[in-house]
């Protein structure tokens, strides 16, 4: 079960949750009041072309486009949301890394957005597999964006994730300096968590990067619930 | 009258001030806070329709910036955010109104004409 690897910590886990279904939403609710707006304008146009203005059928044109473009927008964001919420489905399975990195990056843009950050992503060619929990997966990963996005450098964070063969590698930069040596640099339910899954987190760069590395086959602990 | 429109989505922004354009309401609109006071510095503007969470710069702060020079230019938040704490805070700020996204476009030219006759 999914809730042993966190124990105490379970609330923590839901406030990730609430989080990122928070971001979402956000999201979609804009997306959808770009097409209220757009399709509001073709029943303006319409409505003007009735009282015997010319209709530019070029422009509804272009916004039939946009509003499927929109559409398409939203779509993806409420496929994060699937994928989100059916990653705590399985306690332990394969993970594709990308697919994982990938996801936390695009539902972390607008917060990004917010702060003034640009959040650039690298992704190997090849699918970096993992054997873990993938919920878990993404709350560590989640947690060391956010405190990046916190302290980025020059307003920009890179997110690298590389195969070295026996783990998947992913290097968050940011300046985490100032928070090592604040009592929330580390959240308390890591340790225990990352330790649990077979996780390293190690500062590096003169802590300007954290590099987190996830093995590829790890026995996950079975922990009394 | 002349209106406003400040949202960081493009998309939106611009389509909106068409339509308000369609309804013979003299519109402009930016995508920023801080292109929203300078702009506010050259043209007096009635009423400001913002959003309420922007990069760089809040909604909140655009309207305190602004009505620190021109505090007669009414302000109205347009905002995805439905968190009765927001509304409260907005309101207590000053502004005239508060309405969720998506809008009828009915509703908030309705507000927009209201907020110029205060």
């Amino acid at each position: 079960m999914a809730e042993t690897y966190w124990g105490e910590s379970a609330k923590e886990g839901l406030a990730f949750f609430g989080k990122m279904s928070a971001c979402i939403s956000h999201d979609i609710k804009n997306y959808l009041a770009i097409i209220n707006e757009k399709a509001g304008l073709v029943g303006d146009l319409l409505f003007v072309a009735e009282q015997g203005r010319p209709l530019d059928t070029e422009k509804v044109k272009k916004l039939v486009q946009d509003i499927s473009q929109q559409i398409k927008r939203a779509d993806h964001v409420v496929r994060s949301l699937n994928r989100l919420a059916h990653s705590v489905d399985k306690s332990r399975c394969v993970v594709d890394l990308n697919e994982t990195v990938g996801l936390i990056v695009s539902i972390s843009q607008r917060l990004a957005a917010s702060k003034g950050v640009r959040l650039e992503m690298r992704l190997p060619t090849s699918a970096v597999q993992v054997e873990s929990n993938p919920f878990s997966l993404m709350y560590i990963l989640f947690l060391y964006l956010d405190k990046a996005m916190s302290a980025p450098n020059d307003g920009q964070v890179k997110v690298i994730l590389k195969d070295m063969g026996d783990e998947g590698q992913v290097t968050i930069s940011g300046s985490f300096e100032a928070l090592v040596h604040s009592s929330e640099a580390v959240p308390a339910p890591i340790p225990g968590l990352q330790e649990k899954l077979g996780v390293t987190v190690k500062l590096e760069g003169n802590f300007g990067e954290a590099v987190i590395r996830v093995p590829k086959a790890f026995k996950l602990k079975d922990i009394q619930s | 009258m002349k209106v406003l429109l400040i949202d960081d989505e493009e998309e939106f922004v611009t389509t909106l001030a068409e339509r308000f354009s369609l309804r013979g309401i003299d519109t402009d609109w930016v995508t920023s806070g801080s292109d929203a006071i300078r702009r506010a510095d050259l043209t007096r503007y009635d009423v400001v329709v913002i959003d309420v969470k922007m990069p760089q710069m809040p909604g909140l702060d655009v309207m305190e910036s602004i009505h620190k020079k021109h505090p007669n230019v009414k302000f109205i938040f347009l905002t995805g955010y439905s968190s009765k704490e927001c509304y409260r805070a907005c309101k207590e700020a000053g502004a005239c109104d508060y309405l969720i996204k998506p809008v009828k476009i009915e509703t908030l030219i309705e507000k927009v004409l209201e907020a110029a006759q205060t």
